[in-house]
């Protein structure tokens, strides 16, 4: 009974342990890729864009302590991300801005179906904000942030 | 055949008891659908008070309808359970007095229906919960822009 106990309260963790290291890779991505984006942007546009970096670095650290405190290794960051298109103007990077934001996004929602109430809350919360930087970099809103066509 | 203490064990229903309420899941998409209807009111409101706001308000009604069409859609009442009928909206205010008080208020009702979605996470199954947690964020996303729009620059009758 006990060890069935364990072994259920070990798969609770281990289903965490992989949704925050979903996030950490995502987060650790978006990091790499405001690199690339502010490199092709100014004035305004270059502050959000250093703000964001800045943003993602500190999730980075934070979600890598929340998976060390939970006995595993944060999974490391890649040498470099390669872009889904050639980021080589203003209006690439701001897409590359808004599609970061989209994976931050997705895998905030992992979070949100585990049982683990904190870390739920924590998700949906985190979506929240990414949602909105998705959508001032792109300009406009939509209906269910992260959620595949699938799931609706 | 299986042997009785098997039978037992998958717990007859009582029959002297009322008839079980919703699930704490129904009850929590069945609060979320309610909220997510006085939104739309609200907008429908401010939007028959204050018509040239439409194209402004348009994408963020048209995405308060899809969240709703969402919920009602994952509404699924066994029919031996006993449920009230939805709470009709409240009688509606009076509309705000001007066009940029009314997008105020809308930012507001936005973030506050942002906020008690999250509080329903708890009681909801994780899949609906990531639908909720979705459709909060898009509520956040509303708010946001709500608060940068400017209705007398479209439009000064508007202001």
């Amino acid at each position: 009974m006990a060890r069935r106990a364990r072994g259920r309260e070990n798969a609770v963790g281990s289903a965490a342990i992989t949704a925050l290291q979903s996030v950490l890779a995502a987060e650790n991505a978006a990091v790499y890729g405001y690199g690339l984006a502010g490199a092709q942007l100014s004035g305004g546009q270059f502050s959000a864009a250093q703000q964001d970096w800045t943003v993602h670095r500190m999730a980075c650290a934070a979600l890598s302590a929340m998976i060390t405190e939970r006995g595993a290794a944060p999974g490391a960051a890649a040498v470099a991300y390669r872009p889904p298109f050639p980021v080589t103007g203003a209006g690439a990077a701001v897409s590359l801005a808004a599609m970061l934001e989209d994976g931050v996004i997705r895998a905030y929602l992992g979070l949100v179906a585990l049982d683990d109430q904190a870390l739920r809350a924590f998700g949906a919360v985190r979506m929240q904000a990414a949602a909105i930087r998705a959508a001032s970099w792109r300009g406009s809103t939509t209906a269910f942030p992260g959620l595949p066509a699938s799931a609706l | 055949m299986l042997p009785v203490a098997a039978i037992a064990a998958c717990g007859a229903p009582d029959l002297l008891a009322p008839p079980p309420g919703p699930s704490p899941s129904v009850r929590t998409l069945r609060a979320s659908i309610t909220a997510e209807q006085s939104l739309v009111d609200a907008y429908q409101r401010i939007l028959a008070a204050y018509p040239a706001l439409a194209a402004m308000l348009h994408p963020f009604l048209s995405q308060h309808d899809e969240h709703l069409a969402q919920l009602k859609g994952r509404l699924v009442i066994p029919p031996h359970v006993k449920v009230t009928p939805l709470p009709s909206p409240s009688a509606p205010a009076s509309p705000p007095a001007s066009a940029r008080a009314a997008i105020t208020m809308l930012g507001d009702a936005e973030r506050a229906a942002a906020a008690a979605q999250l509080g329903r996470l708890a009681a909801a199954t994780p899949s609906l919960a990531q639908l909720l947690a979705s459709i909060a964020a898009s509520e956040a996303t509303h708010a946001m822009a709500l608060s940068s729009l400017n209705p007398a620059a479209l439009n000064p009758a508007a202001g």
